[in-house]
Formats: C-alpha cells, sequence, structure tokens
C-alpha cells in the first residue's frame, strides 16, 4: 500500500452555482485516523463522494490508496469499506441477511462469511436479534450494523460518515475503541467525518476543519489548539478589584484579564511559569481558592476558526 | 460479473418475498395483463387476434416494456431508501447491478 492513503490536489466541486469543496488539498498517512471537522452543508460528505469516485470532481485530483479517484475509482472501492451519510441498509432484510449479502458482493467465502457475520454481530450486541427485519430496530442498533457491513471485508481503507450518530454513550465508546484497536493491529486507514468534537480529539492524529467547502485548518489536535489560542489560567476566589486587574495586565506574561463573579480569566502570551501571578495576586489581597492552567479545547479551536471565517464572509459580502 | 449479477438476484429475491404487498400487486397486475391481452382483445380482434403480425409484434414488445418499468421502480426505490449509494460505494459495478436486476425481474414479469 502507499505510504499516503489519500491525497488531494485543489479538489473542488461545484453544484450549479454552489461550491461545494473548494480547493481542498489534504494528505492522510496510511494507517492513521483523519478527521474532517465541519458545521452541516461544509462540504465533508461531499469529499467522501468525490474520494470514492461517486462524484466527479469539478477541479483539481484526488488520489486514494495510489488510484486515481474519476479513472480507477472500481479500485478504490475494492479497497475501501464505507459508511455514508445514511446507513444504506435493507430494512426488509434481517441483519444476517444484509451482512449475507455485502458478503457475497465482496466475494467472501461461504464458510468465512457465516464466521465473519457471527463474529461481527456478537462483538457489537447484535448476535441475538440477527433474525429480525432490520425495520424493526433502533436508529442505534441501524447505525451499528452499518459499521459491521462497512468492516464486514477488512477494508485497507475506511470512510466513515458520523459514524457515532444516534448510538448511546456506552456503543460510542465501544466503537472508538474497536477503531483504535482497527488502525493499530490491521493498519486501517480512517477517513473520518465527525461532529463530534471529543471523538475526534481522542481518534485523529490529523484534523481538518472545513467551513463553506473551504480547508480552514489543518494539523494534530495538539497543533490546532496552540495554533488557534494561547493558555489561559482560571483563578476561583474573592477580591477580584480593579487594582488587580490593571496589576495583571501590565504584566508582560498577560495578554488580558478578566473577571466574572468569583471567577478571574487571565489569558497568557505563552506558556509561562504561573506561580508569580499567583504570588501577585495573594500579595493584593486576593483570596484564591482554586487555580488551572488549561489550553484551549479543540471544541473553542473550532468554534473560534469557524465564527472567523463566517465573519470574514460577512466581511467579504 | 456472473458472480455480482447472482448477488444481486441474491438480494433482490429475498427482498420480494419479504415485501407481501409487492407479490400481491404483481399477483394483480398479471390478472389484469391477462385480462386485457389474454381475454378482451381476443374477444374484440377474433381470429386476428392471434395471426397478425402487428399483434405478435406487441406480445414481443410488453414483457420488455414491463420489465424495464420494474427494474426502473427498483432503482428508484433503492435511492429513496438511501440504499442506491452505499450499493454504488461497493465493489459491485454499474452494469452488474443492472444486469441482477433485469435478470431477477424477466422470470418475475414472464410469469
Amino acid at each position: 500500500m502507499a505510504s499516503t492513503a489519500i491525497k488531494t490536489t485543489n479538489l473542488s466541486r461545484e453544484f450549479g452555482a454552489i461550491q461545494a469543496l473548494n480547493m481542498l488539498s489534504i494528505e492522510v498517512p496510511a494507517g492513521s485516523v483523519f478527521g474532517f471537522l465541519g458545521p452541516n452543508g461544509a462540504g465533508k460528505t461531499t469529499t467522501i463522494r468525490l474520494l470514492l469516485g461517486l462524484l466527479e470532481p469539478s477541479q483539481g485530483k484526488a488520489t486514494v490508496l495510489g488510484y486515481d479517484s474519476v479513472n480507477q475509482a472500481d479500485q478504490i472501492r475494492l479497497q475501501s469499506g464505507a459508511l455514508l451519510e445514511h446507513n444504506g441498509l435493507y430494512e426488509r432484510l434481517s441483519a444476517e441477511n444484509n451482512l449475507e449479502f455485502y458478503g457475497r458482493v465482496w466475494r467472501i467465502p461461504a464458510a468465512e462469511r457465516q464466521v465473519r457475520i457471527r463474529e461481527l454481530l456478537t462483538n457489537l450486541g447484535l448476535w441475538e436479534r440477527r433474525e429480525e427485519p432490520v425495520s424493526n430496530w433502533s436508529r442505534g442498533m441501524k447505525q451499528k450494523l452499518a459499521m459491521a457491513r462497512a468492516l464486514f471485508h477488512r477494508p485497507a481503507l475506511l470512510f466513515l460518515d458520523e459514524p457515532t450518530a444516534g448510538l448511546d454513550p456506552s456503543s460510542a465508546a465501544r466503537l472508538r475503541d474497536d477503531l483504535e484497536k482497527l488502525v493499530e493491529i490491521e493498519g486501517v486507514t480512517v477517513f473520518l467525518n465527525t461532529h463530534n468534537l471529543a471523538e475526534a480529539e481522542r481518534l485523529c492524529q490529523q484534523i481538518g476543519i472545513i467551513r463553506n467547502g473551504r480547508l480552514v485548518a489543518k494539523g494534530s489536535p495538539r497543533q490546532l489548539r496552540a495554533q488557534a489560542g494561547n493558555p489561559q489560567m482560571e483563578v476561583t476566589g474573592l477580591g477580584f478589584t480593579g487594582q488587580v486587574i490593571r496589576a495583571l495586565q501590565d504584566r508582560p506574561e498577560v495578554v488580558s484579564a478578566a473577571h466574572h463573579n468569583h471567577h478571574l480569566t487571565i489569558h497568557l502570551r505563552e506558556s509561562v511559569d504561573t506561580a508569580p501571578l499567583v504570588s501577585l495576586l495573594v500579595n493584593l489581597g486576593v483570596q484564591v481558592d482554586e487555580v488551572i492552567k488549561s489550553q484551549s479545547s479543540l471544541e473553542e479551536v473550532f468554534l473560534s476558526l469557524v465564527n472567523e471565517e463566517e465573519n470574514s464572509g460577512i466581511n467579504h459580502d | 460479473m456472473i458472480n455480482d449479477i447472482l448477488s444481486i438476484m441474491w438480494k433482490e429475491i429475498r427482498e420480494l418475498i419479504l415485501q407481501r404487498s409487492g407479490l400481491r400487486g404483481g399477483w394483480i397486475g398479471l390478472l389484469i395483463l391477462i385480462a386485457v391481452f389474454g381475454v378482451l382483445f381476443p374477444l374484440q380482434s377474433g381470429p386476428d387476434w392471434l395471426v397478425t403480425p402487428t399483434t405478435i409484434l406487441m406480445w414481443a414488445w410488453v414483457p420488455f416494456i414491463l420489465v424495464n418499468s420494474v427494474v426502473a421502480d427498483s432503482f428508484a426505490g433503492e435511492r429513496e431508501r438511501h440504499t442506491l449509494e452505499t450499493l454504488l460505494a461497493s465493489r459491485l459495478s454499474d452494469q452488474a447491478i443492472l444486469i441482477g436486476k433485469f435478470v431477477q425481474q424477466s422470470p418475475m414479469v414472464g410469469e
């Protein structure tokens, strides 16, 4: 397998006057989990469709597992598994028949098919209800079955579009564990579209943030956090007077300081030692209860990038 | 390719068996067809119905038109139920899906 699983260069797609994807250039190393974050309608699902060769780009190029997404899409699909926007299950068929059908599609020998169906349904806690029509199932159960279908033929590359949507927290956590294991043991590359920032932070080595079809940031969760926000210090206590705020703002390592009720938030210029600031607060008569030093969360990064992009869009208009 | 066609046929047959209303609709359609082409037209045309070239040509086209319409319906159904995209994202070629549906529907219509 190529060391780069996915590479796109200026990949773009228009639907009439709508620019669904605009000059997307990313590289996803083989054996990694790439998280694609963005609000609804940002272009995430269009990207998966383009990478699978279900849509042709208006401009640019994508190479997946070393194959061109336009001319060699059948080769890409041969080695990929996909859980798309809709679960794609045949509701009248049972879980067993749904998997049996896709097992036949992937040309898995009959004996191996039976073992794999049992293994997957047992792991996902669905074995007991394997003969029921899928239409009787809950959304979460259907999502698990769709996930099993995507993994059935042990693909080298998995495209997952919101895989944990509709799952209860324990099932979602188990699915994340399974994904982590899969990547570690079998070296599967995962392209994950998600709204769940905690999920992205936990699973993904690389993250791309997309807004209105444009990639607005790319990097590891750590890089993105560092890029978007300086560390901050949260102080809980009493005595946050105007004099205290002014004294803090005069310090070179402090970007800003603001208080609300019994909470003081200090934005720091860089990763500095906070002990002198705590001493200063105590010397100024502040009764300090608790001090927490933190980095921006991925959620804050995401919101700041998306809002920034939205505001720049408004300014352009 | 043959295996892919057989896989599609396997799925189509399973779905048809489980779709009771579909079977009922199929039987009703068949009865209407027999009533029109097997009873009404022969009664109106008499023996000419069996020997004129136009009739033979029409009989030859009827199954083809019916299969086409049933296959088109089947694709529309897959699209509505959001199963088509997942099917297209698998290793199956468009031709295998089309032929599989066509071959499976032909004997049903022929019935």
